[in-house]
């Protein structure tokens, strides 16, 4: 509070002295006018009477000049104090003006300091809490007077501490810093805080004023969407375990089937190399001569034994295709000569059905890359069906290469396929004209493995048919190989 | 002389069948039903042909292979897969483990002889003697 400044004139030391100067001088100067007037006027006047008169005359006069005297000093003294009055009065307003206004500063801060939504406070170097708002007090739970006796540390946990005092000291020692950290109530609660704080010189020493905002609605939107992130993470984790679970019993399952298949293919051959072998050796008469209707029963036999060959080698290569585990090689190999055996393979077939097999390759035809065993595979599938199917005239395979590709016709001159039969053709056991089906036997796999083979190399087969004259399958492949 | 070959096959029919087949045909056929057995006679025998199962009890034909090929009398030896193996990369790996020909059972006996005279005379053994001479 300033001290309060009086403006007392009367009191001025050089004033006062001049009182005094001017009362001695009029003291002394009546004694002596009194005195020498006295004198005077008895040496002028001889007379008694005449000199009681003037002596009247003479002290109402000295009344008059003192009394004149006295006016002119005292309305002089009087304006004076009037003056000094008027000063005070002027001061005093403008303190009380001075006032108001602090007041007003001082309400409007007390009000942004209390309305903040945070909590503030100043405290000094030693931890003292100087100033806090009303939040302060609500949001710790302490009163005033508790605070008072309260060091910044008490508010918050023990394991917390060490990070809090180093902020403080750097507020100390570079002007400011925040820290986030939960704030410990007396209750023993605590609540998610975000501080700042900043050096301030108050009443000469060095402070720190601070303010803390409750962020606990972001601490839980942030640990909520970390939990939902886990929880993400956790099913994702879950789901990909399962689908490698399913993987790994897919996996499981297909190297069953590829057990099974292998243990098939081998169990099943294994009675027809008997099958196949014996009768083979007792047809060639290794074994001694036999009669005619011995060697036509044995040829059945022996025709059986095949087709149920050819059955389970389709069977197999189309649960291999099936399986993904057929695979093609891509190698350059030299297409006529697969064209070529695979005619020869057939010819005896041809010759003893007195059908012609004719080869019609193009010069240009030569090494392509492919899988030389799967394209004579195709081929054979192709030259065996057309002489299956044909009567009268033959088989004609032509080569040649059409722009990056070579394309392998095979026609025929025999049945033919019907229009609505071309549709299903390459699909599985849909060996057509089952009324034939016991004079061209046959699996009914075979034109499935060929589109199923091309389609792996990368080419393609097609099939062009006239009903009663004869069929022409297309094989193109690429010339280098699948890409 | 007939050109000798060492059969190694564990299934008794087969071994029959193939001993008879190629004996017919004028072969001098020994057999051996399983690897172990099969080494011993191919180092004691050395025979012109091998042919070797691949399935067999204990040692598989792969092994048996590889054993054959590091004798010194039979590096150059002829050596046939004769399986009913058929899925994918039998052929690669037969042939990866030594052997130089690859055939598939159910054997043929129309195709089969032809198919070990071709074998032979590749590898510049003795002729078989004249068709049917027992």
């Amino acid at each position: 509070m300033p001290q309060r400044v009086t403006p007392d004139l009367m009191e001025h030391p050089r004033i006062r002295h001049q009182a005094w100067w001017i009362a001695g001088i009029y003291a002394v100067t009546a004694t002596l006018w009194i005195y020498f007037s006295d004198q005077a006027l008895e040496s002028l006047i001889a007379d008694p009477e005449r000199l009681l008169e003037w002596s009247v005359y003479k002290g109402i006069g000295f009344v008059t000049v003192t009394a004149v005297l006295l006016l002119v000093l005292m309305r002089r003294a009087f304006a004076s104090i009037e003056e000094g009055y008027a000063s005070v009065g002027e001061e005093e307003r403008r303190r009380r003006a001075r006032e108001q206004e602090a007041e007003a500063e001082r309400h409007f801060s007390e009000t942004m300091i209390e309305s903040m939504p945070g909590i503030l406070y100043l405290y000094d170097a030693t931890g003292r809490f100087l100033r806090w708002n009303r939040n302060f007090e609500e949001v710790s739970g302490y009163s005033g007077e508790e605070l008072a006796h309260m060091t910044p540390m008490d508010l918050f946990g023990t394991e917390d501490q060490p990070r809090l005092q180093a902020r403080i000291a750097e507020v100390f020692e570079r002007g400011e810093s925040s820290i986030e950290a939960p704030f410990l109530s007396k209750d023993g609660t605590t609540t998610p805080y975000f501080f700042t704080g900043q050096r301030v010189d108050f009443g000469g020493q060095e402070c720190l004023v601070g303010v803390g905002i409750d962020v606990s609605k972001r601490v839980e939107a942030e640990a909520a969407l970390r939990q939902l992130n886990e929880s993400l993470e956790r099913k994702v984790g879950e789901r990909t375990h399962e689908l490698r679970e399913a993987l790994v019993r897919a996996e499981a399952a297909d190297r069953t089937k590829s057990a099974f298949l292998a243990a098939m293919s081998h169990e099943l051959r294994t009675p027809l190399n008997s099958i196949i072998g014996f009768t083979g050796i007792v047809l060639q008469e290794l074994a001694g001569p036999l009669t005619e209707e011995q060697e036509k029963q044995l040829r059945m036999v022996q025709r059986s034994a095949r087709h149920l060959l050819s059955l389970i080698n389709d069977v197999l290569d189309i649960s291999k295709i099936e399986a993904g585990q057929l695979e093609v090689h891509s190698e350059p190999f030299d297409l006529p000569e697969v064209i070529r055996r695979a005619a020869e393979t057939v010819l005896p077939v041809a010759d003893a059905r007195g059908l012609t097999l004719d080869l019609r390759i193009a010069p240009e035809v030569g090494v392509i890359e492919g899988d030389a065993r799967r394209v004579e595979q195709v081929l054979l599938n192709l030259l065996s069906n057309g002489l299956k199917f044909t009567e009268l005239g033959g088989v004609t395979v032509t080569a040649r290469c059409v722009e990056e590709c070579v394309r392998i016709q095979v026609a025929d001159t025999g049945i033919g396929i019907r229009p609505d039969d071309l549709e299903t053709l390459f699909q599985p056991f849909r060996q057509i004209d089952t009324g034939l089906t016991r004079a061209h036997e046959g699996t009914g796999l075979g034109l499935t493995i060929c589109r199923r083979l091309t389609d792996l190399m990368g080419g393609q087969v097609s099939v062009t048919s006239a009903w009663g004259r004869g069929s022409e399958f297309s094989v193109t492949l690429p010339l280098n190989g699948t890409g | 002389m007939s050109a000798k070959i060492l059969l190694i096959e564990d299934h008794e029919q087969n071994r029959y069948l193939v001993t008879f087949l190629l004996e017919r045909h004028g072969y001098s056929v020994v057999s051996a039903a399983e690897g172990m057995r099969g080494i011993e006679m191919a180092r004691s025998l050395s025979p012109d042909l091998i042919l070797l199962d691949i399935q067999l009890p204990g040692m598989d034909g792969y092994q048996v292979a590889r054993s054959i090929r590091e004798l010194d009398n039979l590096r150059d030896t002829p050596v046939v897969a004769v399986t009913s193996h058929a899925m994918v990369g039998d052929r690669e790996r037969a042939l990866a483990a030594g052997c130089d020909e690859y055939i598939e059972k159910p054997i043929d006996p129309d195709t089969f002889v032809a198919q070990i005279e071709a074998c032979l005379a590749r590898a510049g053994s003795p002729p078989r003697p004249p068709d049917g001479a027992p």
